[in-house]
């Protein structure tokens, strides 16, 4: 096993020669905020930080949970701490040298235009329903600065092609089949959740990049 | 300009009108012009043989001249809480789903959000 840290400008060049100067610079000044650190978000938040986008921004008042293994990208050794802090964990083993800003509260309509003031691009990845539609016609309405790429419908072991992104709006994403809920028989599994949270991290890198259709 | 004419036809989609006193000088309208008069043609003449109305909800064509929100919400079994709503691409705020017709040309779309992340 080897210990060594490689340094910001090693990581930068492998990113830099992967992606084009071009890309590279857009992501790593990108700023993405992610609302949600369970299925969707843990993937998300790992899937754009080795993209190299520059700052995420992290938002989970949750603790990790035994349960939540089967899908969420945490570990065993991850048991009982705060999702802040276990991401934050995983992302610093994934480059050291993004910007991380941790906010371990919950989202409600009276903290959030305080909490994504300085976000433009807001993922939703929550879990709870009302909390997903409450978040999003929130930022539709009152940030007409702001886009937001939400989630609904991955539960099961349905066909992966049913899982899609659409664009309602200019501002508005939406990913996953919207109708497979997370009910007693039939829970969320990994690969769906992980379909879907791509969408999602694919969208948002289309985002960065300008490109707008899906 | 486009849209004053637009709006006149559609007052006058009922009756028959003289288009000359909408444009007065069609030959020479923009194509833009010509389109918008052809929808209102169009529109016009399904109305005089038996009507159609097209509102559009994710998509799907519904032929009635008018729906309310509330009611297509309901018989959907669409909660409130658990949706965003974008008509003719603007979201509409929950406190004006109560009072939202649609009506001719409208196009709506509904996301409905189920559990899990």
């Amino acid at each position: 096993m080897n210990n060594k840290i490689p340094s910001q400008s090693e990581i930068d060049s492998v990113l830099r020669m992967r992606h084009t100067d071009e890309v590279f610079e857009k992501l790593k000044n990108s700023r993405v905020a992610i609302a949600g650190l369970g299925g969707l978000g843990s993937n998300i938040s790992l899937m754009l930080a080795r993209a190299g986008v520059g700052t995420l921004h992290l938002i989970d008042f949750d603790r990790v949970e035994l349960s939540n293994i089967n899908r969420q990208q945490y570990f065993i050794s991850h048991l009982d701490m705060y999702k802040t802090e276990a991401i934050k964990d995983e992302i610093q083993r994934i480059n050291p040298y993004i910007d991380l800003i941790c906010d371990c509260v919950k989202v409600s309509e009276e903290n959030i235009d305080a909490l994504f003031k300085n976000d433009r691009i807001i993922c939703e990845a929550f879990d709870n329903p009302d909390s997903k539609a409450m978040l999003v016609n929130h930022i539709l309405e009152k940030r007409k600065d702001a886009c937001i790429v939400a989630a609904s419908g991955m539960a099961g072991y349905e066909k992966s092609n049913t899982i899609i992104t659409r664009k309602i709006s200019d501002r508005f994403y939406i990913c996953g089949d919207e109708k497979s809920g997370a009910v007693e028989g039939n829970g969320l599994m990994s690969p769906r959740v992980t379909l879907c949270a791509a969408h999602q991290a694919n969208t948002i890198l289309r985002l960065i990049l300008e490109k707008y259709d899906v | 300009m486009l849209s004053e004419y637009k709006r006149e036809l559609k007052r006058a989609e009922r009756k028959w009108i003289d288009i000359s006193t909408v444009i007065p000088d069609l030959d020479n309208a923009s194509v833009g012009t010509k389109l918008i008069l052809a929808e209102c043609v169009f529109r016009h003449t399904s109305f005089l043989f038996g009507g159609i109305f097209l509102i559009y909800i994710n998509g799907n064509a519904f032929d009635k001249s008018e729906i309310k929100l509330s009611e297509y919400l309901s018989e959907n079994n669409l909660a409130f809480t658990r949706i965003a709503v974008e008509l003719n691409g603007e979201i509409l705020p929950k406190d004006k789903y109560d009072k939202t017709v649609l009506s001719d040309g409208d196009r709506v779309e509904i996301v409905n959000f189920v559990g899990g992340g």
